[in-house]
């Protein structure tokens, strides 16, 4: 009798619909703030006006100005991905597979570029590049050049940007490199040894193919992110990229229908990178033994020299990537500086100044709310989707969980542009009050470093200890919140940091949907800025300096909770 | 080809994965190195495949000093613990990669290939990857890959550890069969001593680091060099003794806790009259006594009966309870007729009682 009770008890709870429920909330939720916007711009797009037409296509297709642009942001994607991946392979293998002193540290310090976002580094590198700026100025006074070089001419924009986006993505590829590499068997490396192949032989035929699908993975992610980064290209003043041009559509997007197709278009290459990534990475059939137990790939450096080269390399490439973020702060500081190298007076006036003035101060605010209740967001669906898709309450909750990772390869100028074709004259509309789809938006687009973050600690768990406490009949709500939830708490922090910290981060939304004044968040402001005033570069430096301090201490604060996992939260 | 450590020794930070290790394996020998986990035993093997290199010593292949080659230049073969297969090349790529990578004729390559493929009985798989292999497949693709290159010498780490008991069995057969076969010198590192004992041609035991004693099956078993190598190869019942009187060829007379015991081993005559020693019975020493002789005869109670199929384990008790149990395993073709609680005379072979030098062993190993 008793037995049949508690088997009675723990069935109801399985029936408890929360499962269903869930994915009703969480289906709809994906469907109203994902799905619908890109199908009304393909709808658009295809059927302007209501019949099936090509129309959009073919003015795209005859003005060379989106030809170029769309050849343009490709190229940048290129260009970033092969750059990101020249800096990042190196290091990756480095720490992969060697143990040195201070290795956390100079590992943690590579990702230290992460706290900006690119376009706010580009005041910096103008700064440094302008034609009478810092470089130019060092190069006369050494005698090296008679005339400035210009830097930023027209056709070096195009590397402006890409530099500018490879410095701030090769963390990302780092952090997948890395962990690709470590997870390759060192076994299979010292298979081919005692088979007679040398190093480059082993790399190319055994490690390599056996780590690309986390480099592809890694990969995929900086080409979305590098082609369609509204903030930098659009600061660098490079406008024939397909971000500004959506940008530009966007104001009158139903008078110009162009931005439906370039917007579809950058769909259909997400979408087709997705896949192709999905499909070359399915490692399944390479998941099949055991790793060996003795061995371990780390290997302790102590040779001097050795360890010399491997501290040139690591700070080297943190100092490089850094330049953007000290002209940003040494701008901030800046009392005057005009026609040399480093500014001659500084002041921290600019500081009090962001404090003083209404908009700056607002928008410090209004980025602290948002990104807080995107976050608040992403914590609930997260926790949810993550107990659903790992404790398998539903028929393919693998689908479900598919379904969620698609924000972080879908581009923030696609759904920016997306909720306003769908919600222009509804309460959502952002004319009437952008906050709202402000909060969805950056919620939507980070809900995937949630899922993982969650997923990755109900993996952790074991799920007896769940049905421990279904035993006693407890209900699941209950179970979840007393039990699971609290072994779980340090991935969720972490989870919720990083939301945190890449919705403080958010540009293409932010430009796009915070029509009003009094929703600006933080980098708006600081683009708006820059344009507006006369002095406004140094205000914007300012607030730029004080996102990196909020963002430091997020991004700090994640990766001493999950330490290596980190590099996961990025994987398509 | 001979192999040859001289004096090799690892040391991670102040501990010794392996000490002084000296030993040398004869041309197309194989010789196991066997121990509990942890006996650096891998180390010994890895250093041998040039994967680690030794804090000191040297190794030879041959006449030839190899201790500053790499693993890529001294062409051994070596079939992993985990295999550690390639799971993104087929079995025909991963066995012909070696091949490959010495730059042979593809002819050559292909008619080895098949050659190894035919000698594993893997012709059939030759398309497949090795993650729609079983386990035992995946050994032998393992086994192929190594042999390809006709290696110097081939080295195997615990390479049935991760089968199940019956495919095991299976598994030795064959790498015997290969082995005589090829005729390759193999050294083959296991801590099952069931594996040690039924396949090798000599044995090195190793524990801590150290080697404890090397030689044939035979010698290990029979004439242990301490009470850790009696227990460790075959069950043994141990115990402290006197030496109470010594005679010719080996003979003693002992004093423990069953009673007197003699023993006539050729090994014996390094103990004194007086010295305390460890006596090492294994449990087929132990048997039912069926002639009238005196010496060697104990009586002990059944205090448990275990029926094993093709033999009976028995565990027994002196009459005075406060000394330890025998373990006797009995062949069940002896009509027994024993019950537990029985009492009976048992008998022990003067030639069966082994005497080793007394250590702290016996309390700590048993």
């Amino acid at each position: 009798m008793q037995a049949t009770s508690s088997a009675k008890a723990f069935k109801l709870n399985r029936s408890l619909p929360l499962g269903w429920l869930t994915v009703a909330a969480v289906i709809l939720i994906m469907f109203f703030f994902l799905l619908l916007p890109v199908g009304v711009i393909v709808f658009q797009a295809f059927f302007p006006g209501g019949e099936l037409s090509l129309t959009y296509f073919s003015l795209l297709l005859e003005n060379s100005l989106y030809t170029d642009s769309i050849v343009n942001s490709v190229n940048i994607g290129i260009a970033t991905t092969i750059l990101a991946t020249t800096i990042s392979l190196p290091l990756a293998t480095i720490n992969a597979r060697c143990d040195y002193r201070f290795k956390g540290i100079l590992g943690g310090l590579l990702l230290v570029p992460m706290i900006m976002p690119p376009f706010v580094g580009a005041i910096g590198m103008l700064r440094f590049f302008a034609r009478h700026g810092t470089v130019n100025t060092l190069l006369l006074d050494a005698g090296l050049i008679d005339t400035p070089i210009e830097w930023l001419s027209a056709s070096n924009m195009f590397w402006a940007v890409v530099i500018l986006e490879a410095l701030h993505l090769y963390p990302i590829m780092y952090l997948n490199l890395t962990a690709a590499l470590a997870n390759v068997d060192p076994s299979m490396d010292e298979a081919a040894q005692t088979a007679g192949a040398p190093w480059y032989r082993r790399f190319i035929d055994i490690t390599w193919p056996l780590a690309r699908p986390g480099y592809f993975a890694g990969a995929i992610i900086v080409f979305i992110w590098a082609v369609t980064d509204l903030g930098s290209p659009l600061l660098i003043g490079y406008h024939d990229t397909v971000p500004v041009q959506i940008f530009n559509t966007v104001t009158d997007a139903q008078e110009n229908p162009i931005g439906y197709a370039l917007v579809f278009i950058v769909v259909v290459v997400t979408v087709a990178l997705f896949l192709i990534s999905k499909t070359a990475i399915s490692p399944k059939k390479y998941q099949m033994m055991a790793r060996g137990h003795v061995t371990s790939a780390v290997k302790k450096v102590q040779h001097r020299g050795v360890l010399a080269l491997i501290y040139v390399c690591f700070l080297t490439t943190t100092v490089v990537a850094l330049i953007p973020h000290i002209g940003v702060v040494l701008t901030s500081l800046t009392e005057s500086w005009f026609m040399t190298a480093f500014p001659e007076q500084y002041t921290l006036s600019h500081y009090k100044m962001v404090f003083v003035q209404d908009l700056p101060s607002l928008s410090i605010k209004n980025s602290l709310m948002l990104a807080s209740l995107a976050t608040l967001l992403d914590l609930v669906l997260g926790v949810l989707i993550a107990f659903v898709v790992t404790r398998r309450l539903i028929p393919f909750a693998n689908v479900l969980d598919s379904i969620a990772m698609i924000p972080l390869a879908l581009p923030g100028i696609v759904l920016a542009f997306g909720y306003i074709v769908t919600y222009t004259d509804t309460v959502l509309d952002p004319l009437i009050n952008p906050i709202p789809i402000l909060v969805i938006a950056y919620g939507i687009r980070r809900l995937p470093f949630m899922v993982r973050s969650a997923v990755a600690g109900f993996e952790q768990t074991n799920v007896s200890l769940e049905e421990a406490s279904y035993i006693f009949g407890a209900s699941r709500f209950r179970t979840i919140l007393k039990i699971t939830m609290p072994l779980i708490t340090a991935n969720l922090i972490a989870g919720a940091l990083l939301c945190f910290s890449y919705a403080m981060l958010d540009v293409s939304d932010s430009l796009i949907l915070a029509m009003k004044e009094y929703a600006y968040p933080l980098t708006k402001t600081i683009y708006v800025l820059f344009l507006e005033q006369e002095s406004g570069e140094f205000l914007a430096s300012a607030l730029g300096v004080i996102g990196m301090f909020i963002l430091s201490v997020c991004i700090i604060g994640a990766s001493l909770v999950l330490g290596k996992k980190i590099g996961e939260l990025f994987r398509a | 080809m001979k192999v040859i450590f001289e004096k090799i020794s690892k040391r991670y930070g102040d501990t010794y994965a392996v000490k002084e290790l000296s030993l040398q394996i004869a041309d197309g020998e194989l010789h196991f190195f066997l121990g509990p986990s942890g006996c650096g035993k891998t180390t010994a093997l890895r250093i041998l495949a040039g994967l680690e290199s030794p804090s000191h010593g040297r190794i030879l292949f041959g006449t030839q000093d190899v201790t500053n080659f790499r693993a890529v230049d001294r062409n051994v073969g070596m079939v992993f613990q985990n295999y550690a297969l390639w799971p993104h090349m087929t079995v025909y790529k991963n066995v012909e990669y070696g091949l490959k990578i010495k730059k042979k004729d593809r002819s050559e390559i292909a008619a080895r290939v098949r050659e190894v493929l035919a000698l594993t009985q893997l012709e059939q798989f030759a398309q497949r990857l090795p993650g729609q292999l079983s386990g035992g497949q995946q050994q032998r693709v393992a086994l192929a890959r190594a042999l390809a290159t006709t290696p110097n010498v081939l080295l195997l780490d615990e390479p049935l550890s991760n089968l199940d008991a019956k495919l095991r069995l299976e598994m030795r057969a064959n790498l015997l069969e290969i082995h005589q076969k090829t005729k390759i010198t193999t050294v083959y590192v296991t801590h099952d001593q069931k594996e040690a004992l039924s396949m090798g041609s000599s044995i090195t035991v190793m524990r801590a680091g150290e080697v404890m004693q090397s030689g044939t099956p035979r010698q290990l078993y029979d004439h242990p060099r301490n009470a850790f190598l009696a227990g460790f190869i075959g069950e043994t019942n141990l115990m402290r003794g006197r030496v109470i009187k010594k005679g010719k060829g080996g003979a003693l007379q002992l004093f423990t806790a069953i009673g007197e015991l003699d023993s006539c081993r050729e090994d014996n005559s390094a103990f004194a009259v007086d010295e305390t020693v460890l006596l090492s019975l294994r449990p087929e020493a132990i048997r039912v006594q069926k002639s009238e002789a005196k010496h060697n005869r104990i009586s002990l109670t059944v205090a448990r009966l275990t029926y094993l199929g093709e033999s009976e384990q028995l565990t027994l008790t002196p009459p005075n309870a406060a000394t330890p149990t025998l373990k006797a395993s009995i062949y069940s073709v002896t009509n027994l007729d024993l019950e537990e609680g029985d009492t009976c005379d048992f008998h022990i072979d003067a030639r069966d009682v082994q005497v080793l030098k007394d250590s702290d062993s016996l309390d700590s190993e048993t």
